[in-house]
């Protein structure tokens, strides 16, 4: 439990109809080895990679240890490039609470599916770019990484339009 | 942590708002003013605590209060070694029980207050301790001494 | 072989952004009340329950427990139901497999939310992988202006078909008497001046945040034809799932394979072949104009990328030759576990001839659908024989 955890009714007078409170859960959460191998390949190396199902050879981005489409082991490593084609965007300006904070998610923000050069599957990541009429599908994308890496998706910092 | 098996540390955090509705407002509010209400169906003598609106065994609405004097049998305790961040003996033991309100047919869940915990026993009379300041919630009662 | 199966009866509370007079239970009572009314039914000729809920909207866990005689379940067989957006078609086919199979005679379901509560986005991004997805997901607004942009990108359709959809769903919702967004005179103008949450879905593009709760009573054939004059009789259920990464599935309004999936079957479980022409209304779940655009294809009521069109035509309208929505849909009124259930109970009320001021004349095949979390559908067909 977090200290902003509170009584509900706490300092509250019965006439507000409407008890403000705070859920604050923190947890501990296995990546497996998979997403482990990821993360560290993304911090040590700048590098990043998915799995290919030998089924169907759909490459994975995030990689993971079954095909869903094959209900087939994957295996394979295989390293995609850091450059890839915008499949959907948005710029989001509606206010909401960021559940991973607690605080307002900054707005606006540019967000997208990016299919990487190399894989089927398609990732979701920041754009750089916010004013919606200079984004688009089918445009190109380049991965922008932070100078110190922690091995987590915000490795990348966000995706730059190409040209 | 493996090298091979990250464990990642992360929290969820939402705000909520909680709406009573209007039995358990006028238990809050009763809370606050120092009373305790029950609330049942007419006709039928079962009164409950904290109050229900509408009665889920014979689907009528609850609408027949009273106000119970805070006496009361303790039903059943634990008694907890260390205290949460939510109550007020943060760090110290404290003795959760639930105790059988003079006037009502459930129990109240609540501290006990004891300097001897180890003679507790199911049965003990208690009588409910107000807070001298109180808003609408549960906090508004310290707990149950005994008698 | 199954049992049939009928609706006899539904219950809604009047759909609003914020109940501040009552507590979840007591608005649950509101809905299970109404349909027990509606029936002629006790609590106590109730064999079990079904509830349908989505955490953490409302912030705490299991609030079947704590709101259980407000359902009116003490001592009954119950179970409780979370699926995302389908919870309320799920609790509705759990309702009807456990009458199908001749396990109770006559069960009581409940979908229930009081989205006031919480933050819905903030809930609904908890839902995305915590290492992945959730990082940039701006809830389900977020999600569904990415696919929409994707969609417009492949289909054509413009943001004046999406409008026509905002227009038809909050003018048709003026029909009805529980629906939460009412706008009479909304009009294309209106919606395209609207300002966007997220491109390009628009304010009045999507869904509303609704307080509400529903409930039906679903019965046997024998003990249905005593309660209604009319039951809505259950026809056929269907489920289908999808990959859930959003990026697994990049054309995910275009392919919507579950949604796809799930009406194919039951299409030919009913022996549709021309969905337009066979069914006499749809109720669809779906939350933005674009999705409902999309999902016009995903149902098989039009070709690939004539989905404007057939907006365009007025076919989908409620004088059209397929109404979708005549209760103005979840773009009129959202509370996520009661959702899918109101589809499948304003598609019985259609069947059953009570569905009043918003009734689809002599409907005779219904359409119902819930899709939840950007991967699941159900889908159900109601009849009159």
């Amino acid at each position: 439990m977090s200290e902003k955890t509170k009584n509900p009714a706490a300092g509250k007078k019965a006439e507000g109809l409407r008890v403000p409170w705070l859920l604050s859960v923190e947890y501990e959460y296995a990546a497996g080895h998979f997403a482990t191998r990821f993360f560290q390949e993304l911090r040590d190396n700048g590098r990043i990679w998915g799995v290919r199902c030998p089924g169907c050879q759909r490459v994975y981005i995030p990689p993971r240890p079954v095909c869903g489409i094959c209900a087939g082991k994957t295996g394979e490593w295989v390293e995609v490039g850091d450059e890839g084609v915008i499949v959907g965007c948005t710029v989001v300006n509606v206010p909401f609470i960021d559940p991973m904070t607690g605080e307002q998610r900054p707005i606006p923000y540019g967000f997208a599916i990016i299919r990487l050069d190399g894989a089927s599957t398609a990732l979701y990541h920041f754009l750089e770019e916010t004013d919606p009429k200079k984004l688009g599908v089918g445009k190109r994308v380049k991965a922008v990484f932070r100078p110190e890496r922690k091995g987590t998706l915000l490795d990348i910092k966000h995706f730059r339009l190409l040209d | 942590m493996s090298e091979s098996h990250w464990i990642v540390k992360q929290k969820i955090e939402i705000p909520f708002h909680y709406t009573p509705g209007p039995a358990l407002l006028r238990f809050l509010e009763g809370l606050r003013d120092g009373k305790l209400f029950a609330s049942g169906v007419r006709g039928e003598s079962r009164k409950t605590v904290p109050p229900l609106s509408f009665c889920g065994r014979s689907w009528k609405p609850a609408d027949d209060w009273a106000e119970l004097p805070g006496t009361g049998t303790l039903e059943s305790f634990a008694v907890v070694p260390h205290g949460m961040a939510e109550l007020p003996q943060e760090g110290e033991r404290i003795v959760f029980g639930l105790v059988k309100l003079d006037g009502a047919d459930t129990c109240l869940a609540h501290l006990i207050h004891t300097k001897e915990p180890g003679k507790l026993k199911v049965g003990t009379k208690v009588r409910l301790r107000w807070r001298a300041e109180r808003s609408p919630g549960i906090q508004a009662i310290a707990g149950f001494d005994l008698l | 072989m199954p049992h049939k199966v009928g609706i006899v009866a539904t219950g809604q509370t009047k759909h609003t952004a914020k109940r501040t007079d009552i507590n979840l239970r007591e608005l649950i009572t509101e809905a299970v009340t109404r349909a027990l009314d509606d029936a002629g039914l006790r609590m106590s000729d109730i064999d079990a329950v079904m509830l349908g809920n989505m955490e953490p909207f409302e912030g705490f866990m299991l609030p079947e427990l704590w709101s259980v005689e407000g359902w009116g379940g003490l001592g009954k067989p119950a179970m409780k139901f979370n699926t995302g957006g389908t919870v309320g078609t799920s609790t509705a086919i759990a309702a009807y497999y456990f009458v199908a199979s001749g396990i109770y005679d006559t069960i009581l379901a409940v979908g229930f939310e009081k989205q006031s509560e919480g933050h819905t986005q903030t809930a609904i991004t908890t839902v995305g992988d915590p290492l992945w997805e959730r990082t940039m997901m701006a809830g389900a607004i977020g999600n569904f202006a990415v696919m929409a942009s994707t969609y417009v990108h492949e289909s054509g359709v413009t943001e004046e078909h999406a409008a026509k959809i905002a227009v038809k769903s909050r003018r048709n919702a003026c029909n009805n008497e529980y629906a939460h967004l009412q706008m009479p005179n909304l009009t294309v103008e209106e919606v395209l001046a609207s300002p966007y949450l997220a491109y390009p879905v628009r304010r009045l593009d999507f869904c509303p945040q609704s307080d509400g709760a529903c409930a039906m009573v679903l019965a046997t054939e024998s003990k249905a034809k005593k309660l209604a004059p009319q039951p809505a009789w259950i026809k056929a259920v269907a489920t289908a799932h999808e990959q859930q990464y959003m990026g697994d599935s990049p054309r995910r309004l275009a392919d919507m394979r579950s949604q796809r999936a799930a009406s194919q079957r039951v299409y030919k479980a009913c022996g549709i072949s021309d969905p337009v022409r066979d069914l006499d209304v749809a109720e669809i779940y779906e939350v933005a104009t674009y999705a409902e655009l999309a999902m016009y294809e995903n149902l098989g009521f039009c070709a690939p990328g004539q989905s404007g069109k057939l907006i365009d035509q007025g076919v989908t309208t409620m004088s059209g030759q397929l109404p979708v929505n005549p209760s103005g849909g979840v773009l009129a009124t959202n509370c996520i576990g009661a959702t899918a259930m109101i589809r499948v109970a304003e598609a019985a009320l259609q069947i059953m001839g009570k569905a009043g001021k918003r009734q689809v004349p002599g409907a005779n095949l219904a359409l119902a659908t819930g899709y939840g979390g950007n991967a699941w559908t159900d889908a159900l067909i109601l009849g009159r024989e």
